[in-house]
């Protein structure tokens, strides 16, 4: 009879514990469940008077059920002032993205859940120079290395970063004129006015760019990106303990590019 | 003693001339003027801000751009022109009396009635590229050593890379500027086309 009462005692106990254990892990937030992302985008460009208009649209599915999560359009320009330079000006209206304290509910930060913010419309404008140099000391000849510095201001809470790229790009030429390109680059976003990293988002990237004609590039890229989400100001001014969330995964980008010159 | 007029005919003549232009025949180097004979054997040479345009007196006329450097081989029943450097644009006045042909290197384009632009390209492992584009008409392009042939259709050019392989004739955007006009009368001449804009600009790809 002790034996049963201790058992049963036991299993209560086991059973208190097991319900209770969300609700503490709930005081800490945790990535999102997904390891895989795969994004879509298209792209055109078109050439014309020293300038190169563009505009993109992407779609990204995120998560473990691989949801349509972000998406955004793109619209702007690039003008090429030197050979070796090009500035750009770009605006960007985008769904789905998550920030800081999107974790939180408000008011009650338990328990805690991931916003959905694809119904969130955001605004960003970017300001873009990338000076490029052909090293064509190096086998193949045909090879340029790339530095994107791009000054990112969100319309949300009135967000600015730096992202910075340094790419290089093999271009394989077949006839004088590229037929596939590969390229390797690192990406990483710096936080001016959010945040408690140095560096918001960062990732390797690999890109092919099949060139099937003068006006069109298929694109296949793979990246393992790696964002942190971190206390906000408001979250830290409301008496909340400070919390970091790393979140990695890869992504697989799949793209269309089209490039006229009328 | 008088020239019989059938050798009159071998001659051609500068109908125009900006900058520096020179002849040299066998008198040795003159500056060119319109109206200056050229012959068989002729080099006709461009400075870097010299164009001109010759007669060759068999309903064919050329106009050099600037820094080009020709020699007129034969003239007559079979006109050849050599480029040796630069650019060249021609035009057949009516109907060609004989043949016309211009060297580049190992390629011969052989005209048939027809304008056309050949100009040197970039020179990749000691070889030049030659550029070839037709505006009306068709061009036997032909590589004789390694027996390579192509016909050129207007609206199409090609690029023959290294002066040793032939590529496909297609459409070129670079080909739209390039100006074709060889009458001063009813406009300009010059033609400023880059051959480095024939060539994949590399440092132009920006994909987002």
């Amino acid at each position: 009879m002790t034996t049963i009462k201790a058992t049963l005692s036991l299993a209560l106990i086991l059973g208190l514990i097991e319900v209770a254990l969300p609700v503490f892990a709930d005081n800490a937030p945790v990535p999102p469940n997904g390891i895989l992302e795969l994004e879509g985008h298209t792209s055109v460009i078109l050439q014309t008077g020293g300038f190169d208009f563009l505009a993109d649209v992407t779609g990204r599915l995120e998560d473990a059920g691989l949801t349509f999560q972000y998406r955004a359009v793109t619209l702007g320009a690039y003008y090429r002032p030197i050979t070796n330079l090009k500035v750009g000006v770009f605006d960007r209206l985008q769904a789905g993205v998550r920030h800081d304290d999107d974790w939180v509910s408000s008011p009650n930060p338990l328990p805690w859940s991931w916003r959905s913010t694809t119904g969130r419309l955001e605004n960003e404008l970017m300001l873009d120079a990338s000076p490029r140099f052909l090293l064509d000391f190096l086998p193949g000849r045909s090879w340029v290395l790339m530095l994107k510095g791009r000054y990112i201001y969100n319309t949300y809470e009135n967000q600015m970063s730096v992202m910075v790229r340094p790419e290089l790009t093999f271009f394989w030429l077949v006839d004088r004129e590229p037929l596939v390109d590969f390229q390797a680059a690192y990406e990483a976003y710096f936080p001016l006015n959010f945040g408690t990293t140095l560096i918001y988002e960062s990732y390797p990237w690999l890109g092919i760019h099949y060139h099937l004609a003068s006006e069109v590039m298929l694109e296949l890229a793979g990246s393992f990106k790696t964002t942190v989400w971190s206390s906000s100001q408001q979250w830290l001014a409301a008496g909340n303990s400070p919390y970091q969330i790393t979140y990695s995964r890869w992504l697989v980008s799949f793209g269309v590019l089209w490039t006229l010159s009328p | 003693m008088a020239v019989p007029p059938a050798l009159l005919a071998l001659d051609g003549q500068i109908i125009y001339a900006e900058g520096t232009v020179t002849v040299t025949g066998d008198s040795g180097p003159q500056d060119a003027a319109p109206g200056t004979k050229v012959s068989a054997g002729s080099t006709i040479a461009t400075g870097t801000d010299g164009l001109a345009m010759i007669d060759l007196s068999n309903g064919t006329q050329i106009k050099l751009r600037e820094a080009t450097s020709v020699v007129i081989a034969a003239i007559g029943d079979n006109t050849q022109v050599s480029l040796s450097t630069g650019a060249l644009f021609t035009h057949i006045l009516g109907k060609l009396a004989g043949s016309f042909s211009v060297r580049a290197d190992n390629t011969i384009a052989g005209v048939r009635g027809t304008e056309f632009f050949i100009a040197y390209g970039r020179t990749v492992d000691s070889q030049r590229d030659i550029w070839l584009c037709v505006n009306s008409g068709v061009v036997d392009v032909s590589i004789p050593a390694s027996n390579q042939e192509v016909q050129v259709p207007a609206g199409k050019g090609i690029n023959i890379l290294g002066g040793t392989r032939l590529t496909p004739p297609r459409g070129y955007r670079w080909t739209r500027g390039l100006n074709w006009n060889m009458d001063p009368s009813i406009g300009s001449v010059e033609d400023h086309t880059s051959m480095d804009q024939t060539y994949s600009d590399l440092l132009n790809h920006d994909y987002n």
